[in-house]
């Protein structure tokens, strides 16, 4: 079966989207928390290191400006700017005594920060770190390195433009995949009882969850759980009474037997007078005979059993036949059925079955379409739903059904309130027959009432080929 | 005499003490047996002229006797199906019953059953050329023994299907419809949604083969019955 595509309202794509949209956020708060928090935490060894390197570039420039003057401090400093972009202020108690250029007020007061405390200063600016070095040893007291080392803009650094696309990228991936699988984990289950419920509802008793999911803690598994409960349970309460009824109708059968039988002495030793009356007991008998039978038949049909059988069946010939054994019954009454058959058409399935389903809705036209007038048999070929079917429709000159229970006539012993139908027979049972024997062939079966009156009754039937059922089967077992 | 002798297969004991006063006065003699493997060797013991089965019946089945009686025996069997199951009549049918009755039934009916299949069974007519073999193409019909052959290849019949292809032979070329038929081979009239005749007649096809042409050799005529086909080779002298 194709897999039914996410709807963007399903729960799947929801779950996938808040969480994706979840773990985005998340990160982007992250970002935001760096950027706006300060940096104050520079690594111990840079620290150390920095401060050994303008330690001895100090000591150097403070022992150039003594020996060689002012402007070889100077030069030395500029060379390390040029070399290494680092700029280098010499200070002594809070004057600048060399460098490349005038200190600022924050790189002064860095300084004589650094002198009171008697150690490295760090401060953190938008473009650069600096870090006030106090000298020590003879003769170096109150002087101060104050070196300027430039860095990124923070945006920038936290970005890392060179590695941004790549990451950006895995966090992308890798919460999408996780985010796919949660989704799926949460969904996947719901789905599969959704499937299970659907075919419940269509009739199917042995529907179950059934696999994985009966194996799960969380609460979808004790849903499964309890639904597989349920449909064992409903399934075990329509075996029962299918079972009942047809434990009854099998044992009325054999008194029934007996009953005839003895009709038949009574008839071999009854005077002529007795007649009438026997007439009469041979007639309900065969009533209750005939409601006995189809008892059987939609018992039969309930259980599912005779469908196994799938052979190809000649729909054109199955309805002219049916038309001809209608027609024979509806002579003594004025009542005839005209078939319109154009196509042959052939159909899988039990022919005995469709042929009883054919008969009952014929004969349950036939039986109320007023006297002269035809029951009108048409079978045509159609296509709905990518299929082809096959279309029969039975269209009676009768009173017809109120509209309210149209969808109820195909009900076992279902009978319209003015139904005059009880005095000329009819088991009220052929129309459900009819009904299941077309739903086990995997067609519908239809009522409405036609215009200029009378009930038309249509029955669908899926042309040769895979059959429906089997594609809902093949799909629950793939999902 | 043999033919009066019928042998009832039923598990229901009062029903078959019931159908044998019946039958007393209806001019037969009715044994009956409740199981099916009793049933089936009684069946065998040619001390009837024929058998009343049900289908359903402790122990072997109802279908499963007739299986096993067909493998030796020829004598004729109505079925007792069950109301309301087309399949099991149908079944039964192919299996090589002679006739089905629903069940509960009614006597008059039986016996009229009964009746028409004991006559067919009794009477090859007793005019001379009924002696003579049927032929028809490469199928030879000998009503002296019953026996069918085709290109000389014997062809096991029940008497059902021997004697349909009896009537069917004899108008071979001609369309005979089903409602002739049942009369002709069944002894009684063709009533609605009665297929016994179409089942019997798509069991003898089956056991008949195709004819040398590869057609069927009996031929449905939609709406009207059926046909005997001659061989579209120039016909042989008419039997």
């Amino acid at each position: 079966m194709r897999r039914p595509r996410p709807h963007l309202r399903s729960l799947f794509v929801r779950i996938f989207l808040f969480f994706w949209l979840a773990m985005t956020l998340i990160g982007a708060a992250f970002a935001v928390i760096h950027l706006s928090s300060r940096p104050a935490w520079v690594h111990k060894r840079k620290l150390e290191f920095i401060t050994v390197a303008l330690r001895t570039h100090g000591v150097e420039a403070v022992s150039r400006l003594r020996q060689q003057g002012p402007g070889a401090a100077h030069d030395w400093n500029r060379a390390l700017e040029k070399r290494l972009d680092v700029r280098v202020h010499l200070l002594h108690r809070g004057a600048s005594r060399a460098g490349p250029r005038r200190p600022n007020q924050s790189v002064v007061a860095l300084a004589a920060q650094a002198l009171r405390e008697g150690k490295t200063v760090l401060r953190v600016f938008s473009t650069h770190e600096c870090y006030a070095v106090p000298l020590s040893g003879q003769g170096l007291d109150g002087w101060v390195v104050v070196g300027e080392l430039p860095h990124r803009p923070r945006l920038m650094r936290y970005l890392q433009p060179e590695t941004l696309p790549l990451r950006m990228l895995v966090v992308f991936l890798v919460s999408g995949l996780i985010c796919y699988l949660l989704a799926r984990y949460i969904s996947k289950p719901i789905r599969r009882l959704q499937l299970a419920t659907r075919k419940l509802a269509q009739g199917n008793l042995d529907a179950r969850v059934g696999g994985a999911i009966l194996r799960r803690r969380d609460e979808t598994g004790e849903l499964g759980r309890e639904f597989d409960q349920m449909a064992d349970r409903i399934q075990a309460l329509l075996d029962a009474q299918g079972r009942l009824l047809r434990d009854i109708s099998h044992e009325l059968r054999s008194p029934l037997a007996r009953l005839s039988v003895a009709l038949g002495l009574a008839r071999q030793k009854a005077g002529a007078e007795a007649g009438a009356s026997l007439d009469r007991i041979e007639k309900e008998a065969e009533r209750l005979n005939e409601l006995i039978g189809h008892l059987t038949t939609l018992t039969r049909l309930e259980s599912g059993a005779d469908v196994v059988e799938r052979e190809p069946i000649d729909l054109k010939a199955l309805v002219e036949e049916v038309g001809q054994d209608t027609s024979f019954e509806g002579i003594p009454r004025d009542r005839g059925v005209e078939v319109d058959v154009s196509t042959p058409l052939t159909v899988h399935g039990n022919q005995e079955l469709l042929r009883r389903a054919l008969e009952n809705i014929v004969r349950n036209g036939l039986h109320y379409t007023a006297a002269s007038t035809q029951v009108e048999v048409r079978l045509e070929g159609i296509e709905s739903d990518g299929r082809r079917w096959a279309r029969i429709t039975v269209r009676d000159h009768g009173p017809g059904v109120p509209e309210a229970v149209l969808g109820d006539i195909f009900r076992p012993f279902f009978r319209v309130a003015d139904d005059r139908g009880r005095r000329s027979g009819g088991s009220g049972i052929g129309l459900a027959i009819s009904h299941r024997a077309v739903l086990l062939h995997g067609g519908s079966l239809s009522a409405e009432n036609a215009e200029g009156g009378g009930l038309r009754v249509v029955v669908e039937l899926p042309l040769a080929g895979p059959t429906h059922a089997e594609n809902v089967h093949d799909g629950v077992e793939s999902t | 005499m043999v033919r009066r002798r019928i042998l009832l297969v039923d598990d229901d004991v009062e029903l078959c003490e019931l159908l044998a006063d019946y039958l007393s006065p209806e001019g037969f003699e009715l044994e009956s047996v409740h199981d099916g493997a009793h049933g089936l060797e009684r069946a065998l013991s040619q001390d009837h002229g024929l058998v009343l089965l049900d289908v359903m019946l402790p122990g072997l089945s109802g279908f499963e006797v007739l299986r096993k009686l067909r493998e030796q025996s020829r004598i004729p069997v109505l079925m007792l199906t069950a109301r309301g199951d087309d399949v099991d009549r149908i079944v039964g049918l192919e299996m090589g019953a002679d006739d089905y009755l629903a069940k509960p039934f009614n006597t008059r009916e039986m016996v009229a059953r009964i009746r028409a299949i004991l006559r067919r069974v009794e009477g090859p007519s007793p005019d001379a050329s009924a002696s003579a073999p049927v032929v028809v193409d490469d199928v030879v019909l000998d009503r002296s023994t019953l026996r069918v052959s085709r290109a000389g290849e014997h062809i096991p019949l029940t008497s059902v299907e021997f004697s349909l292809l009896e009537v069917l032979l004899g108008t071979a070329g001609q369309v005979i419809s089903r409602e002739d038929l049942c009369l002709k081979v069944l002894g009684r009239e063709l009533s609605p949604y009665d297929r016994s005749v179409d089942v019997h007649v798509s069991n003898l096809r089956r056991k008949l083969g195709k004819s040398s042409d590869d057609t069927e050799r009996i031929r449905t005529v939609r709406g009207v019955g059926y046909q005997y086909a001659r061989s579209s080779r120039p016909a042989e002298e008419d039997a």
